[in-house]
């Protein structure tokens, strides 16, 4: 399996769906941020807007740590870890997920997992134009030469079952001309199982291992071996 | 309440429009779509009014859009992951929703989409209906629970589609 030295990576995430024996209280909620006291802290809300009025309802809390740029988003539906700027590698990264989700199932009393994911979002600038997508994306559209003129941005997506671990995967591609005539390519792969899960971080990290595999031949189908060599 | 936390702008299988499964867990909710959820993609709820069988649009939930309006205003800037609602999608979307409240007493719940669009939301135990109005078009997708599905689209008219006045009576059947 092919994994790159450098992978241009602008999000990695792990997310879990959870469930409690009993309604998540804005107090849970709002007790994450001391927890976490020199990180940012924004509060995600919901608004519901009706004949009587604006009415707010706290949904979650977003915490950043202003020098990692590590994320927590942690809601009443999921939990969710992110490295954005300081991704290296999956040996890292796992333990840090770990420890984040051991943490949240403890001061949550969280009783089951009913999902889990991964999402990768990686973000290639290579020397080129869209006519030359065939260098680097194994998996493109194609037009045909009596277009008029070739199309300057492109996105799409396709999604797919991954029967190896009963999950599914949303994987979605972006391109578009870059300045200094650079080409961007941005390649998301969003992998998850939607299943029962027991609220035990070793044993789903061990999931998470097998997820990240699949994630890992997403994306070693979707590129080229061009593209690999020039961020291997 | 269906909170919409996708972040790309082809989160949608049915590109430009809609998603069938729940979106927040059809898709993963990496960090910078909750940036936009803070900023802009947040869920407005238009609770059904008594058993009103026409609802024109009140003076409070006018002021109630105009709000909505103000805060979109300040939310207009494109960003990497999402596009801004522009002004005439908001004036389609409106117009949808008045005109949809004087024929139906069932409002939707509204959010706003990284595309765009301003989305409405119906969900019953008999099913799910979701429309998304952008500046030219309305987009449809219908899905019962037994998995029968309707998608389509049209330019945007000022007429409720026939496939979505449908949907409507069949999702509120007694």
């Amino acid at each position: 399996m092919k994994t790159l030295a450098n992978p241009p990576i602008i999000e990695a995430l792990a997310q879990i769906n959870y469930e409690t024996s009993s309604p998540v209280e804005d107090s849970q909620i709002h007790g994450t941020k001391t927890g976490h006291a020199n990180w940012n802290a924004e509060d995600v809300l919901q608004l519901q807007i009706g004949p009587s009025g604006i009415n707010t309802n706290l949904f979650g809390v977003k915490l950043t740590d202003p020098t990692s740029k590590e994320v927590l988003q942690i809601t009443k539906q999921f939990f969710a870890y992110s490295q954005t700027a300081k991704y290296t590698k999956w040996d890292n990264f796992r333990p840090a997920i770990q420890g984040h989700i051991d943490s949240f199932l403890t001061s949550f009393a969280v009783t089951n997992i009913d999902r889990i994911a991964l999402r990768f979002i990686n973000k290639f600038e290579v020397n080129g134009t869209i006519s030359d997508l065939s260098r680097f994306l194994a998996i493109r559209p194609t037009f045909d030469s009596n277009l008029n003129s070739p199309p300057d941005s492109i996105v799409f997506q396709y999604t797919m079952p991954i029967s190896q671990v009963e999950g599914r995967a949303n994987v979605g591609f972006a391109i578009a001309r870059a300045p200094e005539d650079k080409l961007s390519i941005t390649l998301d792969i969003d992998v998850f199982i939607s299943s029962r899960f027991k609220a035990d971080s070793a044993e789903l990290m061990n999931d998470f291992d097998k997820l990240r595999e699949q994630k890992n031949l997403i994306f070693e189908t979707c590129l080229t071996p061009e593209l690999i060599k020039l961020f291997g | 309440m269906a909170i919409y936390s996708g972040d790309l702008p082809y989160n949608f299988v049915v590109a430009p429009g809609v998603q069938l499964e729940s979106p927040s867990r059809a898709t993963t909710n990496p960090a910078s779509s909750q940036q936009s959820l803070v900023s802009r993609l947040r869920t407005f709820s238009f609770p059904v009014v008594g058993d009103q069988t026409s609802l024109p649009l009140s003076p409070e939930l006018e002021v109630a859009l105009k709000s909505l309006e103000d805060l979109w205003r300040d939310h207009l800037e494109d960003s990497e992951y999402a596009r801004p609602v522009v002004h005439s999608t908001l004036v389609n979307a409106k117009d949808f929703l008045k005109i949809f409240s004087e024929q139906f007493k069932h409002l939707p719940e509204v959010s706003a989409f990284p595309n765009g669009e301003i989305g409405f939301e119906w969900d019953t135990l008999k099913g799910n209906l979701i429309i998304l109005v952008d500046q030219h078009s309305i987009y449809f997708a219908y899905k019962t629970r037994r998995n029968s599905r309707v998608k389509g689209n049209s330019p945007w008219d000022s007429t409720i589609p026939s496939e979505v006045k449908d949907a409507i009576h069949f999702l509120y059947k007694e």
